[in-house]
């Protein structure tokens, strides 16, 4: 990995624009998720107990839950799911959804976790899309929202590690160069 | 003119042979952990010896800024089998150099002060 990758430069919110690009999610395929975003509001709370039901039975996901508000922690799971249809996927959006993969990092979660539970939320954000006049479309759309939601927690989750090695190390590269594993 | 990587490797060669067999290798690495230049034994892996001593070299100099003991100017660890030291060269790249256990030190530390200065110059 010596040479020097032009993804490297491309950090934080920027991120998103650039994955918003690179899937090609359209000005309409936005107006359509948010055409369902009422539907979402609907459709969270039983989003939710799928979701917490499969995390809560699992003993080694039920362990982040034993000191923490759950009230708390339905409100913003809902809200995650309610604002994939926002239907403004722009840098303060970015910024918000990275605060999850920050959580996530900071607590020590392991991201095999949060990967595993994309199947809860994309069964019911796919039940959204299926209420829209255009289901192929908006299933097309939700999906793609929820890839690139995925892509940018996930985007904080290894920027904070490399943040975190560039710093004991005093070199980003070299950080990117350890954890590859190349050295 | 001689390229960067041959005026390096001209400072290494200098640093071997006023030093003797007491250096058993050297390598011009930068702070990304990549080797400008090496001398290492055709037994050590000088790309992960270059990355080893800017790992050694980051974590020294946050070590440093944590005990505001200021700024790192050489490492050496001492292991049964032999020595390895690491000095900063300049600003930008750092001097990995490989001892015999039984080393001259302090012939061997004023030999790779200068060697680090004048890569330091090329780099």
């Amino acid at each position: 990995m010596a040479v020097e990758r032009s993804s490297w430069k491309i950090k934080h919110e920027a991120t998103l624009s650039e994955l918003v690009q690179l899937m090609g999610l359209s000005a309409d395929e936005a107006a359509m998720l948010k055409a369902l975003q009422s539907e979402a509001q609907r459709q969270a709370p039983a989003m939710r107990e799928d979701f917490y039901r499969r995390l809560l039975a699992h003993p080694q996901t039920a362990e982040y839950f034993s000191d923490v508000n759950m009230n708390h922690m339905h409100e913003m799971l809902q809200n995650w799911f309610v604002e994939l249809f926002c239907g403004v996927y722009d840098e303060a959006y970015a910024r918000r959804r990275m605060k999850i993969g920050d959580t996530h990092v900071r607590i020590g979660l392991p991201v095999r976790y949060p990967l595993a539970m994309l199947d809860v939320a994309m069964a019911h954000a796919e039940a959204v899309a299926r209420t829209h006049a255009q289901p192929d479309a908006a299933t097309t759309a939700v999906r793609k929202v929820l890839a690139l939601d995925v892509a940018v927690f996930n985007q904080a989750y290894e920027d904070r590690q490399i943040q975190a090695l560039a710093e004991m190390v005093g070199n980003e590269r070299l950080a990117r160069r350890l954890l590859s594993g190349e050295s | 003119m001689a390229s960067r990587q041959e005026q390096i490797i001209a400072v290494i060669d200098q640093l071997m042979t006023n030093a003797g067999a007491d250096v058993v290798g050297a390598a011009a690495v930068g702070l990304d952990g990549i080797a400008f230049a090496s001398r290492m034994s055709a037994d050590v892996s000088t790309e992960r010896v270059a990355a080893v001593a800017a790992t050694i070299m980051g974590v020294t100099r946050r070590v440093g800024g944590e005990l505001k003991i200021g700024s790192a100017e050489e490492i050496i660890i001492k292991a049964n089998k032999g020595l390895f030291m690491v000095l900063p060269a300049g600003e930008q790249s750092l001097l990995a150099v490989n001892l015999r256990q039984d080393a001259n030190l302090g012939l061997v530390r004023l030999e790779a002060r200068d060697a680090a200065r004048a890569i330091g110059q090329i780099v």
